[in-house]
């Protein structure tokens, strides 16, 4: 194909997205919706992930509580249970803190809002426990780490944020999974529906094709127009879905997130390459794949 | 060149249409192909240019080898034919100078180049005034011209006509055949299939007659007058 040929395909190409207006339009609706799922379901895992992150320095601590009544051998002797466990081969055990009742006070103190409610507390009714603070390495393999705590100090003394970080790590692998599938199943509509709007317009042009054909042309010239048919649906489709992701992250989403004061989102524009991207990744891909198969079997002229 | 080596043709159905024929034509001669109707003669056409493969023999149009070429190269085999087709093969939607033009944009031509030469064809074939009609606001014969215009828009080195004459009055068949045999002059290889034998009479070419999908006569109508 020669490349003055281009402008001419590229022209017949808008011409056919036009003339199928109502199949050209389903095309991008369900492409349109294709993409935000994805999109969404993408903020959505991103935003679930980076929470994570930044809870990690506390989800990644266990505290491990000391009976007040304990006596200090006691004490001492499941401190060194405790470091027995930390020198361990591929022990998960990082390293561990004891904080004295006095320090577990101070440190309570001078959290904010906490002072006024615990200023009528000193060395002599100090109501707060001594406390190991253990921060672990790996978090997939946390849970033997804690029944080995659980030998030590008992069930009930030990306290973590790693049901919490498990439970939201569920959470957003069902997310992962349900949009995924989502995403595919609407990928598969959109494709189809491209078909037809494609297999549409060759349908109506096939004499056309025929006589292009026997006139010498090749089987690019003939394809092109289609082609570049559904890459404009997927183009038109991906710039459309960035402009309802935007709006859909910084107005909807920031008003759902402002409900938790915990969260707070990525900024909209850390997204700026990866989601366009990803949109028109999915629009050319859909566009051209079911262009080209559509107009496959036409050609055999 | 083209040269038929015992082609046999049966379509699909099983209707045999050429049976045996040997064909020599070479660089630059003017042939009449005529025969009954539902001899075989454009099924002759439609295998130069592979709109149909032959079932067994060997069929060779220039460099092209068509019982063996694979389809990729199918069109620029039909580049260098330029075809009249019997039932003309105009895009409908496209006006009478846009289906010259397209002919050209297919093979990729400058638009310089289309833009001067299009007026050209067409007023070689005085359709100069109805260059902005389409093909179903023309008669027959003017349609006929237009894939006349089309043919040769491209230069090609084989120009074959179908019927060329068979639905234009006696003054334009006359002058038609006079355009064709100009063009043969510029060394082309021309081949025109027709019913009409007054024509064929009239202009005394090589004349190759098909009765039944086989030769069954292949006279020099030149060599005779010369003689
Ligand atoms: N597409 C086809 N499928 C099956 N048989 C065909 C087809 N086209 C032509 N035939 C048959 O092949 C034989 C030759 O047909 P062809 O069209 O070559 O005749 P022709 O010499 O061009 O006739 P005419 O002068 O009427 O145009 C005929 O018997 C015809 O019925
Ligand atoms: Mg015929």
């Amino acid at each position: 194909m020669k490349l003055r040929n281009i402008p001419h395909l590229i022209g017949q190409g808008f011409v056919s997205f036009w003339r199928n207006g109502a199949m050209t339009t389903a095309a991008i609706l369900v492409l349109i919706c294709c993409m935000l799922v994805l999109g969404s379901f993408y903020v959505v895992i991103d935003n679930l992930d980076k929470f994570i992150e930044d809870q990690s320095e506390s989800i990644k601590t266990i505290n491990a509580y000391v009976d007040g009544s304990e006596s200090d051998e006691a004490v001492n002797a499941k401190e060194l249970m405790l470091f027995e466990l930390s020198k361990m081969e591929n022990s998960n055990i990082d390293h561990y803190v004891r904080i004295t009742k006095a320090e577990a006070l101070e440190d309570m103190k001078n959290r904010e809002g906490l002072e006024d409610v615990l200023s009528k507390f000193d060395e002599s009714n100090n109501p707060l426990p001594e406390t190991f603070r253990i921060h672990f390495k790996d978090i997939d393999s946390v849970q033997s780490l804690m029944r080995d705590l659980e030998e030590i100090f008992g069930a009930d003394m030990i306290k973590s944020e790693v049901a919490m970080y498990e439970s939201v790590n569920d959470i957003s692998t069902t997310i992962t999974l349900v949009g995924l599938w989502l995403m595919l199943i609407l990928l598969v509509i959109a494709i189809l529906i491209i078909m037809n709007t494609v297999k549409l317009t060759v349908f109506a042009r096939r004499k056309d094709i025929a006589i292009m054909r026997y006139i010498g042309a090749t089987s690019t010239f003939v394809v092109s127009p289609f082609i570049v048919e559904g890459i404009l649906i997927g183009v038109v489709a991906a710039i459309i879905s960035t402009g309802i992701q935007y709006y859909l992250y910084t107005e909807v989403f920031a008003d759902i997130a402002a409900g938790y004061s915990a969260i707070s989102l990525v900024p909209a524009l850390d997204y700026l390459y990866i989601i366009p991207v990803a949109f028109l990744a999915i629009g050319l891909f859909a566009g051209i794949v079911a262009s080209a198969t559509s107009v496959k079997k036409h050609l055999d002229v | 060149m083209i040269e038929f080596k015992d082609v046999t043709m049966v379509y699909d159905n099983g209707t045999p249409a050429l049976n045996g024929v040997n064909l020599l034509i070479e660089d630059g001669d003017f042939v009449f192909i005529v025969g009954r109707s539902g001899a075989g003669k454009t099924t002759l056409t439609k295998l130069l240019l592979r709109e149909e493969r032959v079932s067994s023999g060997k069929l060779t149009v220039d460099k092209f080898k068509l019982d063996k070429m694979p389809r990729r190269k199918v069109p620029y085999l039909r580049r260098s034919l330029g075809v009249v087709f019997q039932d003309f093969r105009l895009f409908p939607n496209m006006t009478v100078y846009e289906n010259v033009a397209f002919a050209m944009r297919v093979v990729g031509e400058k638009n310089s180049v289309i833009k001067k030469r299009v007026p050209y064809f067409l007023n070689l074939v005085e359709l100069t005034d109805k260059a902005d009609r389409f093909p179903g606001e023309l008669s027959g014969g003017e349609q006929q011209r237009v894939a006349f215009a089309r043919a040769i828009a491209n230069n090609p080195k084989i120009v074959i006509a179908d019927e060329p004459t068979g639905n234009v009055d006696r003054k334009m068949s006359l002058e038609l055949m006079d355009l064709l045999i100009r063009i043969n002059k510029l060394g082309k290889t021309v081949l025109v299939v027709t019913h009409d034998m007054e024509l064929v009479e009239r202009f005394k070419k090589r004349t190759v007659t098909i009765d039944d999908g086989i030769i069954i006569s292949d006279k020099n109508g030149g060599a005779v007058l010369e003689a």
